[in-house]
């Protein structure tokens, strides 16, 4: 018992094994998802959002329609064909653990993503881009606060200045004024 | 013969040269920056051409047009955001072999894979220029319906280990490619109630979403000590493309140059379909197309010929009927006719001489772009030395400057945002991005084709593909290559 193998889990299952139910799960996930967003869009999005052209014989529901199905057949086809080879494999496919705290870097770089949108629209683009940029080095592995801070201002402004004086982009002006 | 010679004669001089250089630098520029496309670049020289004589605003255009499309690549191999839609595809190998270490080499297969595509392209131009033109004018609806079938079926060779998740990929570029105005009726299709969406989605977003975002996302999860670390320095001598390597690349080069001219002379289909064709077709006649993806010479060899090839392709319509090829050239277009240049077919007739001056600022800015691509590939390979954790949010933030320039709205950058999202799971989950990519970018004109085919002619209905010999066997041949290549990924698999 004792010369087991020590790579093994708790519940007996090789790493192997492991990645393997993982991936069934990711897969069923995504085909299930596939499926479910077809749906929704053939049974809510489309009649919602697609607006209609009177006496069109092929209008502009059509092609979406079209999507909507490939979406459903493409999802089913997939949660079946992954039964079919964890049957084959001899694997029971349990619920997945939702382990979301690995993904909070993340997270907050797509929120801090949206937040610069609101801030450069009331700052100015030149202010948030220094703000956020500093704020970005940290969360990079960046610890070191005055090449941080440097570098945010340095960049910030020989990028702001390349695209709107160079290039002639106007970005919004906010409480500078440019 | 006299003709030629004095055409070239007029461009041996210092200044015209000068231009040559100044555009090239101008339009490298411009291409690496993500947001500031080649037509953006074109236009912000337009206003100087004005003043200049023929010969001296030609090389200008010329320069900028070709640095322009070589110059996404750049972008695409150093930061996985490409500098302009053309270089999308570059990005597949460009950035694992800048990953893998092999920046220099990265950046200098685009460089030179661009020139002699650039070459095959003008080589197409010059032969070719009027035949192929009236060949262009005889497609319509049906058989750009046909072409962009045929491109679709090449999905199935870009899928990777699974077709399900490629087709499934590719229905989510579809979908994508729906958000907007319809193209027949221009009735609003999720739009949800925002003018924002009536155009559509930005190409730009959704690649720099999907390919650098993800990507910045994806780093973030190596740690911040790891991103910390001063990167190990490149050894020179190691990263460099040998001639050999390159001239091994004759046959991929010929062939993504000659696809990349071809599809550059039909209007509306553009480089980043080029390049994707392209590279689809490279992996498929490779002998090792598992390899493809990891960071391997002929990636990027197929796309950067073929998207500079599609320069000489798009100049076609161009000189020939007065069409632009694309976006560029449409820009274009407006700048020959303020210096007195009228496209068409009369100008073969009447200025040949002009016409010659054309291809040769289109050959000359080829041996250019090989000089400045030269001196500057060392200093573009320079920033891979520096830290990650400065480096990827410096990169972070040029993705909401490029974002932002395509049409200055902070709305893309949040599309862009969301693509990142979207790609990041998509990956997580094992989906491959490039079906997602090639169906975003030929969705819309594979439905509005389709549609207005179906409006030629009411009694035929569907039947129209049926009795359009090259729509046919452009459908036919779709069918085929799709069966091919999905029984050949299955063999691999096996």
């Amino acid at each position: 018992m004792e010369n087991e193998n020590k790579n093994a889990s708790p519940v007996g299952l090789t790493p192997e094994q492991e990645q393997s139910i993982k991936n069934h799960q990711t897969n069923l996930i995504a085909y299930s998802a596939t499926t479910l967003f077809g749906v929704l869009m053939a049974t809510v999005l489309i009649p919602n959002f697609v607006r209609l052209k009177k006496n069109a014989d092929f209008g502009p529901e059509k092609f979406p329609y079209i999507v909507a199905g490939l979406f459903i057949f493409l999802g089913i086809i997939g949660i079946v064909l992954e039964i079919v080879n964890a049957r084959k494999e001899g694997v029971n496919i349990p619920l997945p653990k939702l382990q979301l705290k690995q993904y909070i870097p993340q997270a907050i770089l797509i929120l801090s993503g949206f937040v610069f949108i609101g801030v450069a629209s009331v700052l100015g683009f030149l202010i948030a881009s220094v703000i956020f940029m500093a704020f970005w080095l940290f969360l990079y592995g960046s610890n070191r606060l005055k090449i941080n801070i440097i570098w945010a201002l340095v960049y910030g402004v020989l990028i702001y200045l390349l695209f709107s004086q160079v290039l002639g982009i106007r970005f919004t002006g906010g409480i500078l004024g440019f | 013969m006299e003709i030629i010679f004095d055409a070239f004669a007029s461009f041996l001089n210092i200044q015209t040269i000068l231009f040559l250089f100044i555009g090239v630098a101008v339009g490298i520029l411009g291409g690496s920056l993500p947001g500031i496309s080649p037509s953006m670049t074109i236009s912000l020289l337009l206003p100087l051409t004005l003043k200049m004589d023929i010969t001296n605003a030609v090389a200008l255009l010329m320069g900028a047009y070709q640095g322009a499309m070589m110059g996404g690549s750049i972008s695409a191999i150093l930061i996985n955001a490409p500098g302009t839609a053309s270089a999308a595809a570059t990005m597949l190998d460009g950035y694992p072999m800048n990953q893998k270490g092999q920046t220099r080499k990265a950046l200098q297969t685009a460089l030179y894979a661009s020139c002699a595509g650039g070459l095959v392209g003008t080589f197409m131009l010059v032969c070719f220029a009027s035949a192929l033109a009236s060949l262009a004018l005889k497609f319509g609806a049906p058989e750009y319906f046909g072409i962009m079938c045929l491109s679709l079926s090449l999905i199935a060779s870009i899928s990777g280990k699974s077709l399900l998740k490629g087709l499934i990929s590719a229905t989510i570029g579809l979908f994508i490619a729906m958000i907007g105005l319809d193209p027949i009726y221009g009735t609003a299709r999720f739009t949800f109630g925002t003018t924002n969406l009536n155009d559509g989605i930005d190409q730009l977003a959704v690649f720099i979403g999907s390919f650098a975002v993800a990507e910045l996302m994806f780093q973030l999860g190596e740690g911040r000590n790891e991103l910390n670390k001063k990167p190990e320095q490149l050894n020179r001598k190691d990263s460099s493309l040998s001639l050999g390597e390159f001239l091994g690349q004759w046959f991929n080069i010929i062939r993504s140059g000659i696809l990349g001219a071809l599809i550059g002379i039909l209007p509306g289909v553009g480089g980043a379909t080029a390049s994707f064709v392209s590279y689809a077709a490279a992996q498929k006649q490779s002998k090792h197309p598992e390899k493809f993806g990891t960071g391997i010479v002929d990636g990027v060899v197929a796309a950067e010929a073929s998207n500079n090839a599609v320069c000489g392709g798009a100049l076609v319509p161009l000189l020939a009927l007065g069409i632009p090829g694309d976006v560029v050239t449409a820009v274009m277009l407006g700048a020959f006719v303020a210096l007195g240049i009228t496209p068409g077919p009369l100008l073969f007739q009447d200025s040949l001489d002009t016409v010659y001056a054309v291809y040769i600022a289109m050959g000359l800015a080829i041996v250019v772009l090989a000089i400045v691509g030269t001196v500057g590939v060392p200093v573009f390979a320079k920033v891979m030395g520096t830290r990650k954790s400065i480096l990827l949010p410096s990169v972070f933030l040029i993705c909401f400057v490029g974002t932002y320039a395509v049409r200055g709205s902070y709305f893309t950058c949040g599309m862009m945002l969301l693509f990142g999202v979207l790609a990041f799971l998509l990956r997580k989950a094992k989906f491959p991005l490039p079906p997602l990519i090639i169906a975003f970018v030929i969705g819309g004109s594979l439905e509005s084709n389709f549609r207005r085919s179906l409006l030629y002619n009411a009694e035929l209905g569907w039947k129209i593909f049926f009795t359009h010999p090259m729509t046919l066997t452009f459908l036919l041949a779709a069918v085929v290559l799709a069966v091919l290549l999905a029984r050949g990924n299955k063999t691999k698999k096996n």
